[in-house]
Formats: structure tokens, sequence, C-alpha cells
């Protein structure tokens, strides 16, 4: 039963988790972290949200739980400081389109925290900009704003390919 | 040049329904700046990017290891894990009526010292610490 949800969940997870890390061994921990704390508080889940929902948010906190260890190794960074903003995104001549896909991964894992979350559940995951308010429990205009900056941030980041991409 | 306010508004056209004022404002401003619609098609490009490139799984057997990570888990955590979750709602039960109780108290007490601080607001101006920590005893010696 239980393995059921997990097939049924497990692309969602990913897609938020990984959107969060990039495709490091540490998500797939992150990710069986996410469905080990939905098992042990199936008591606490009163059907407010659906599973998908609540299955997100457990990996949206794990993750920058995950992504506070990482920094708190090098050094103190609040979570509105960018990660290693202008940190140049590898490309060469001859790359191809999943290179590019690459690219865009890159630049959005330069992102800073707040604005990466409501990216990667708004873009990536595909969650509407209320469900977005609701995972990370924000005002719907802190998403909508978090959303525009993150954007705009985006392609600043990806400036140098803006004819490739 | 991009105005900030279009531009952003031009960001927010994906994210919630644009009011027909806006919409207009947006529309006009597409058709006269080329830098404006450079940006858009870019915009489009981008959530294309998103769109085709899904993220499926975290691998092959993701969720046996998930299952066996859970059959592997010792009994005792998962009693305790119930215990403290069975627990938690019933506090979150009285918690508002006991911290209104707990405000009332500390504010009858300020009223009615004729030092307000906060060891009157505890009621330890009335009350010696022996008398708290030992009532029994303090009353004894009495």
């Amino acid at each position: 039963m239980f393995k059921e949800i997990i097939h049924r969940y497990e692309s969602k997870i990913a897609s938020t988790v990984i959107g969060m890390l990039g495709d490091c061994p540490e998500a797939q921990d992150v990710g069986q972290e996410t469905f080990i704390r939905f098992y042990k508080n199936l008591s606490l889940f009163r059907g407010d949200s659906s599973v998908g929902t609540y299955l997100t948010r457990i990996a949206m906190n794990l993750s920058l739980n995950e992504l506070k260890r990482r920094k708190r190794g090098n050094r103190n960074v609040s979570i509105d400081e960018p990660e290693i903003m202008n940190q140049a995104v590898e490309y060469s001549n001859s790359s191809n389109q999943s290179e590019l896909q690459e690219i865009v991964w890159q630049a959005i894992q330069q992102l800073p925290l707040k604005y990466r979350s409501p990216l990667v559940l708004r873009m990536i995951d595909g969650y509407s900009t209320e469900e977005t308010a609701q995972i990370l429990n924000l005002a719907l205009g802190t998403v909508l704003s978090r959303l525009s900056r993150a954007k705009n941030k985006l392609f600043e980041v990806l400036e140098p390919y803006k004819e490739l991409l | 040049m991009i105005d900030q306010k279009i531009k952003f508004l031009l960001y927010e056209s994906y994210d919630r329904h644009l009011s027909s004022a806006e919409q207009r404002r947006l529309k006009e401003a597409l058709k006269t700046n080329a830098e404006l619609q450079d940006l858009h098609q870019r915009l489009e490009k981008l959530n294309g990017r998103f769109a085709e490139h899904q993220i499926d799984s975290f691998g092959s057997w993701f969720a046996e290891r998930v299952m066996n990570k859970i059959q592997s888990l010792p009994p005792k955590e998962l009693v305790y894990e119930s215990f403290l979750n069975n627990l938690l709602p019933l506090f979150r039960r009285v918690a508002l009526v006991s911290t209104f109780v707990f405000i009332l108290i500390l504010g009858f007490n300020i009223s009615t010292s004729s030092k307000p601080n906060v060891a009157s607001a505890f009621g330890l101006d009335r009350m010696s610490i022996d008398e708290l920590a030992d009532p029994y005893n303090y009353l004894t010696l009495e």
C-alpha cells in the first residue's frame, strides 16, 4: 500500500528535491527521508491538503535543511543570500540541447533560496501560485513578488547565453 | 529600455490573472517595445525548457529502498513518534485557553500589586521563594 504511494509521488518529489539541490547523491537521501517522515507521521495527516502537497512540503523543508547544513560547513549564510551568484556556468560551443538544459539547471542552483523555492514549485513542479504559497506558508503577494524576482535573477545569470536559450 | 513595472507585470502575467486594465497596458507595451518583446520570447522559451525537462525518478528501485529502510526502523522509534504525534494534538487543544488564562493571571497580579514588576506579575511578591519551593516546611516552621 505505502509502496504504491511512493511510486505515485516519486516523480513529483524528485523534481522538487533535485530542483532544489541539483542532481547529487544527497538528493536521493532527502527523497528517501521525505517518504520515511511521511510514514512516521501518517497519524498527523488530516487530509487538509492532498498527499502530494503534504509530501512536497516535507521535501521542501528537508531540502532547505540540507542546503543550510551544506552552507553551515563553510560559513553562516542567511536564506536571502545568493548561494554562488554569478559563478560561471560551464558551456562549450558544441553544446547540445541537454547541455543547454543543464545550463538552466545550474542557473537555478545559483538563485538565492528564497527565490529558488517558489520557482522550483511553480515552474518545475507545476503547482499553481496559490498552492506554492500554501506549501511555502507564505502570502500570495510574497510568492508573486519572489517569482518575478526569481525570473529576473535567472535571466541575469543566463545573460551570457541569451542567444542560445 | 524596459520600464521595471511593465517588466514585472510581464513576469506576473504567468503567475496570476491580470486585470483588464493591466492586460491592456501590457499589450500596448509589447506592441511598441522591442526589448520587452524579446524578454517575452525568452520567457516563453524558458517555460518551454522547464516543461520539456521532467524529472521522473530518483533512479531504479527507489521505492524498494525506502520500504527496506522503513522495515528496518526500530519499532521503539515508531512507538515514540506515534506517542508524540498523539500527545501534541492534546496540548494543541488546550494551548489557546491556557495562554489566555495565563495572561489573565499575569494581568490580575500586576494590577493588584503595589509595585508592578516581573516578580509581582508571577505573584512572587506575595510569596517568598522558601514558601514557593517548599510550602509544607515553610508553614510548619511558622
